[in-house]
């Protein structure tokens, strides 16, 4: 173990260690511009100096390339280095003075304006970039230029680089955001769009899935991660102060013997560039109310600032369309969507309070408020003037001078009206998510046309399914609110809780049951078993050894329905209660 | 030519050199012409074909003919030296070898004309040794530098070469070696003084057995060119010196680097190198000793940073030659990671001469700190230019006055500049200051790799630090903070201070960006560079005073501050500023004083320096 003073306490450092990575264990603050966790130092800014005051030279070295030395005694707030800092930064500001950090650093270290050579550079020749590409990344796509004062950032011979992969860890790394990877690669770069936020913005490799994910932890995206691309980078695990990254790590196929299945998965947008009239995907100032609600959020893309995707500009006119797919017999989604008046009424509100003196209007065919105090809300929308709300449809939206015009009818007011929008939001028709079909299939539950999901009764049974164990939560069964959603996902929580906290299963007594004397084990039941109550059987003898593989009724899930008795070619299922010699008794009964 | 039989053992080697001793008869005439770079550009290679041409012609075909490395006496080229008398002739010309041959080398005879003749006694020196410039001077590294054809490995082996090695690798162990040469004092002559066989010391006891030398060719300063000089004229001695440190250290693989503007160098080094292993003097069992070694010639592209150690590694791998941090110094973790001694070119030259006369006797000279000679290339404002070499300690005065012969054109001395470009200025003042390691960094110079330029009253302090800063900006990797931007906003000071813009506190914001830089920078480069700069402000801060204050350049150096006029009583008329003004804005009748008509004048000073009555007034 090295031993050394800084600031007068004794600390202690592993071999390899620097003397900013000592003094970072210690919570001693030392600024930093070249330097970055994953890549290997280079001392190139000066702006980490320290002062060695015994145990070695004594003078001014940069912390975060000289390495941890037995007996040094260093200072890393002295005059002789906040002085030094100081120039460093004078000298800095004099080559970028747009440069942001550059400005925060020199304020904090009290930089003097000096009568310096005023340059206009961007780029503090901190030298990251080219060393991630090169150390990290493995392309060295980028390199320096020239010597002294002309010495810049560029690629061989100034040509756009053929190695450069597009992975913007140059852009990525650069304090004073001047490096513009376009400038150097043919390749575009490729932004991976954050999936959250409805790619209105881009995330990286790893990521957090979204804001209060749980368990809310990164993950790796193997096919943008360069790591898994290239092999090289690993940039993520040299920073991971818990050693957590582990590449090896494989998606594997978990195995759960179960009482109870509640199928909650939600729902999600239709795409509404089916209907080219919005111009939804033409336009860019027509966005989904998914989109506009993340925009608006505080922890959207733009931090909750509302801006025109066409031009960064504030939206002083707004329309919400409703009804995009939905109560569309011919060509869209017959059922209402339920949720989008409420939805929208909130939108037009919140729109207030970004935008003040914006106009906001809502095309709806009728206003849906059924729910407690729904009314209300949109009552008060309306009466305070948030929105004007037109009764009618939209026949084309089409830009014109930098705005988009709507045209639509109001059937109250009578005629044809077109309003000049900054922005239109969609509220296209809530549809199940993609894959509950297969889903549905899976677990042998039915759904309807448009894949909702089926209760098994709809009113005495309306978060049960026809298979028994297997329940329903939320907008998979049919588009619904949240409060109606948590309604019924506590529905489907106590049904299951109801079966498996019991001891025994209580269930009715016609069932069907299997006469293995006369089974053969063609598993024909199986198929036509419409609640997989059909497992199958191993008979052993009295070695232990298979002799057989029969039909066996799951007590828990038999229905009695009886089709699998239909379907025995050997007569080996039975229902009880309704046998055929039972039948035959009652029949000769009555026929007697 | 003759074919080499590998050296197989100590014995091989003192059987070649009595053969080869026995062969040359030491009465018959023979003429070694100077062909070092100096020379050649005053056309030593002409006169050498024309010796020969002549002498096949008029029957002297037993005549040895000898192109060799540098004799130092740059300014006097080209040289040539008769033997067996070594009588010496300078500024020879092509229509001189006639008259060279019918007196000197049929009859003996003196061509008086040839002589070197002192500016001031007028005394006539016959041979080498007697003339002024080469009398003070003691040449150690410089030994064998127009004695012997460098590109000729018998002459080297005739002149005791190989003889060190020998008794290195079968007489010593490289605990010896290393004892000698620390015994003897030498230190570093790139620049930093280190003792060589500290350095040594350090390397062989770092773990494992992959380890590298590497010499420092890389000589970079303007107006320096020692290290050019000794690749040039005397090969043999740095790959001899680089075999013994190799084997001191437990290296098998050395490099030298050269810049690739030194084509001679390069050339004789790439000779020397096959000849040395045609004689297995490098590769497997050398002198059957068991040692291996061999070197690889690396060019560089002629940055000055590639000078630093750190730099040189990255440039020998093929990167960009920027300097990284130290430590790990290279003697722990240098070329591939492993661990690598440099040394200069002129420190390889002088270890053959320790382990050959011993360290005692290398001790001997030199000061108490400071061991050996020092070899420097004394340029500028002096009558002899040339490489000298002189014992540690000699003082300024006796280089400058009298190697150098003094001041031309009987102006004052100001300063001599030392160090090359990073090197400073030290004042007339302090002329008598013993020149060492430890005396001229006091001083506010530095040793350098050898650079002195001497300046005289006409030399303006603030135009030589710009000069050297401008040098610099350019040289600068431009990796860390205060080379890259120090030097440059530094250098831009300088540039309104000399053209009349500086303002109050440009003085004391040099001083501040000069002490940063030399502080915070990350190389040695970075860490000189405002030397220049710090040492004129030392010495000559009234010039920068009068250039701030007064907006004047007492020197009448600086254009923008400077006027130009003719001193009717003092002006003859000769005309001969009108002939060399470029503008043609000098008028006059012949044998009437000149006028310039400060319209037109570019005040390029061509007048001022040229006019030989101090006629032409610089205000």
């Amino acid at each position: 173990m090295i031993k050394l003073t800084i600031n007068g306490n004794e600390a202690e450092a592993a071999e390899g260690q620097t003397i900013l990575d000592v003094a970072r264990e210690l919570s001693i603050e030392i600024p930093t511009l070249c330097h970055h966790k994953a890549i290997p130092p280079t001392g190139a800014c000066r702006i980490c100096v320290v002062e060695i005051t015994a145990g070695a030279r004594p003078g001014l070295v940069p912390a975060c390339a000289y390495p941890a030395q037995d007996g040094l005694e260093i200072q890393t707030d002295s005059e002789r280095v906040r002085e030094s800092r100081r120039m460093t930064l004078q000298l800095l500001e004099a080559r970028c003075p747009e440069a942001k950090v550059i400005q925060e650093m020199a304020a904090e270290y009290g930089a003097l304006d000096l009568p310096l050579e005023r340059k206009d550079e961007k780029c503090i020749m901190c030298g990251l970039c080219v060393r991630v590409c090169k150390e990290i990344i493995g392309p060295a796509a980028t390199c320096f230029a020239g010597r002294g004062p002309e010495r810049e950032i560029s690629t061989p011979y100034k040509l756009l680089s053929e190695v450069c992969i597009g992975c913007g860890a140059c852009a990525f790394v650069c304090p004073t955001e001047a490096i513009d990877p376009a400038e150097f690669c043919s390749i575009a770069l490729e932004k991976i769009p954050n999936e959250f936020n409805c790619g209105l913005d881009s995330r990286t490799p790893v990521y957090i899935p979204f804001p209060q994910a749980v368990p809310n932890k990164p993950v790796i995206d193997r096919e943008n991660c360069i790591h898994f691309r290239t092999g090289g980078c690993g940039a993520c695990k040299t920073v991971c102060p818990a050693d957590a990254i582990d590449y090896d790590m494989e998606d594997k196929v978990v195995e759960e013997e179960v009482g109870a299945i509640v199928v909650a998965t939600g729902y999600q947008l239709m795409d509404p560039a089916v209907y080219e009239e919005y111009g939804y995907g033409k336009y860019p100032d027509v966005v989904t109310s998914m989109e506009f609600e993340r925009m608006v959020s505080a922890s959207g893309p733009t931090g909750g600032g509302l801006h025109r995707p066409s031009n960064g500009e504030l939206p002083k006119t707004i329309v919400f369309l409703q009804c995009i797919g939905s109560r569309q017999e011919t060509d869209g989604k017959p059922y209402c969507s339920k949720i989008c008046c409420m939805y929208t009424a909130k939108h037009t509100i919140l729109y207030k309070h970004k935008v003040h003196d914006g106009q906001a209007f809502v095309f709806y065919m009728d206003v849906r408020s059924g729910g407690k105090n729904y009314e209300d809300f949109v009552r008060r929308v309306v009466k305070e003037k948030v929105a004007t709300y037109l009764r009618g449809r939209v026949s084309k939206v089409f830009p014109r001078g930098g705005k988009l015009m709507v045209r639509g009818a109001d059937t109250l007011g009578g005629g044809q009206v077109e309003i000049a929008a900054d922005m239109v939001v969609l509220a296209p028709a809530v549809v199940p998510s993609s894959g509950v079909q297969e889903l549905a299939q899976k677990l042998r539950i039915g759904y309807d046309q448009h894949d909702f999901l089926l209760e098994a009764h709809p009113k005495l049974r309306p978060v049960e399914t026809n298979t028994a164990g297997v329940f329903l939560a939320g907008a998979c069964h049919s588009p619904m609110d949240i409060p109606e959603s948590v309604a019924q996902a506590s529905a489907a929580a106590s049904k299951a809780l109801g079966l498996v906290t019991h001891e025994r299963l209580t269930r009715e007594p016609t069932i069907a049951v299997v006469d293995e004397l006369t089974c053969n084990g063609c598993f024909e039941c199986e198929n036509v078993c419409a609640y997989k109550a059909i497992e199958r059987k191993e008979i052993l003898d009295k070695d232990g050894v298979v002799t057989a593989v029969l039909a066996h009724v799951n007590e828990g899930l038999c229905q009695g329905c009886g089709a699998c008795g239909v379907t025995c070619r050997s007569k080996s299922l039975e229902v009880e209660g309704f046998r055929d010699l039972q039948l035959f008794s009652a029949i000769s009964a009555i026929s007697r | 030519m003759r074919e080499r039989m590998r050296l197989a053992a100590t014995r091989d080697l003192e059987l070649l050199r009595s053969t080869l001793v026995a062969g040359r008869e030491p009465t018959r005439p023979s003429i070694s012409i100077c062909a070092g770079t100096g020379c050649r550009a005053h056309g030593a290679m002409d006169l050498f074909d024309e010796f020969r041409r002549q002498l096949d012609a008029g029957g002297l075909d037993d005549v040895e003919v000898r192109a060799t490395g540098c004799h130092g006496f740059c300014e006097r080229g080209p040289l040539v030296v008769i033997f067996p008398k070594k009588i010496f002739y300078h500024g020879v010309k092509p229509k001189d070898v006639e008259s060279v041959i019918e007196k000197t080398i049929r009859n003996g005879e003196i061509v008086e004309s040839l002589l070197y003749k002192d500016p001031v006694t007028k005394e006539k020196s016959l041979l080498e040794h007697e003339v002024p410039f080469y009398a003070k001077q003691q040449r150690i590294v410089f030994r064998n530098n127009g004695k012997i054809d460098p590109t000729c490995i018998e002459d080297y082996i005739v002149a005791d070469g190989y003889v060190a090695l020998a008794r290195a690798l079968t007489g010593m162990n490289p605990e010896e070696v290393i004892d000698a040469v620390k015994q003897a004092g030498l230190r570093g002559r790139g620049g930093g003084g280190f003792p060589t066989g500290r350095k040594w010391e350090i390397c062989r006891a770092q773990p494992g057995d992959e380890k590298y030398i590497i010499c420092n060719g890389d000589e970079g300063d303007p107006g320096a060119f020692m290290d050019r000089s000794i690749m040039e004229g005397d090969p043999h001695s740095v790959l001899e010196g680089m075999t013994i440190g190799a084997f001191a250290i437990g290296a098998h693989k050395g490099y030298v680097y050269v810049r690739s503007e030194y084509p001679l160098a390069l050339a004789n080094l790439t000779e020397a190198l096959e000849q040395s292993r045609s004689y297995g003097l490098l590769g497997r069992d050398i002198f059957g000793s068991g040692f291996a070694f061999d070197v690889e010639l690396i060019r560089g592209a002629g940055a000055f940073v590639c000078g630093e150690e750190t730099g040189m590694i990255a440039s020998i791998l093929g990167d960009i030659g920027s300097p990284r941090q130290r430590p790990p110094y290279p003697a722990e973790s240098g070329l591939r990671g492993k661990p690598t001694n440099i040394n200069n070119v002129e420190t390889w030259a002088n270890v053959p001469v320790i382990i050959e006369r011993g360290p005692d006797w290398f001790a001997g000279i030199g000061t108490e700190k400071s061991k050996g000679t020092k070899v420097f290339s004394l340029v500028g404002k002096v009558k002899n230019t040339g490489l000298v070499e002189v014992p540690m300690g000699t003082t300024l005065r006796e280089i400058v006055y009298d190697i150098g012969g003094g001041i031309p054109k009987e102006r004052e001395f100001k300063a001599v500049q030392t160090g090359g470009p990073s090197g400073g200025c030290i004042p007339e003042s302090l002329v008598d200051l013993p020149v060492d390691f430890e005396k001229l960094t006091e001083a506010g110079g530095m040793m350098g790799s050898g650079g002195l330029i001497v300046m005289d009253e006409r030399t303006c302090m603030v135009d030589v630090a710009k000069y050297f800063l401008n040098f610099l900006v350019d040289e600068s990797c431009g990796k860390c903070t205060p080379c890259r931007e120090g030097l440059f906003q530094m250098y831009s000071i300088l540039s309104r201070i000399s053209q009349g813009r500086g303002q109050a506190g440009d003085i004391e914001l040099l001083e501040q960006l000069g002490t940063y830089v030399r502080d915070t920078s990350l190389c040695q480069l970075g860490g000189t560079a405002a030397n220049p700069v710090l040492s004129t402000l030392r010495y000559f801060r009234d010039e920068y005073l009068a250039h701030i204050e007064k907006k004047e350049c007492p020197a009448g150096v600086c254009k923008e501050l400077v006027t130009f006029r003719v001193e009717a009583d003092a002006c003859t008329g000769c005309g001969l500023c009108k002939r060399v003004c470029p503008s043609e804005s000098i008028a006059g009748e012949k044998k009437e004083p000149h006028t310039i008509d400060m319209a037109t004048c570019v005040k390029c000073g061509v007048c001022y320096e040229e006019c030989r009555f101090n006629a032409v007034i610089a205000e």
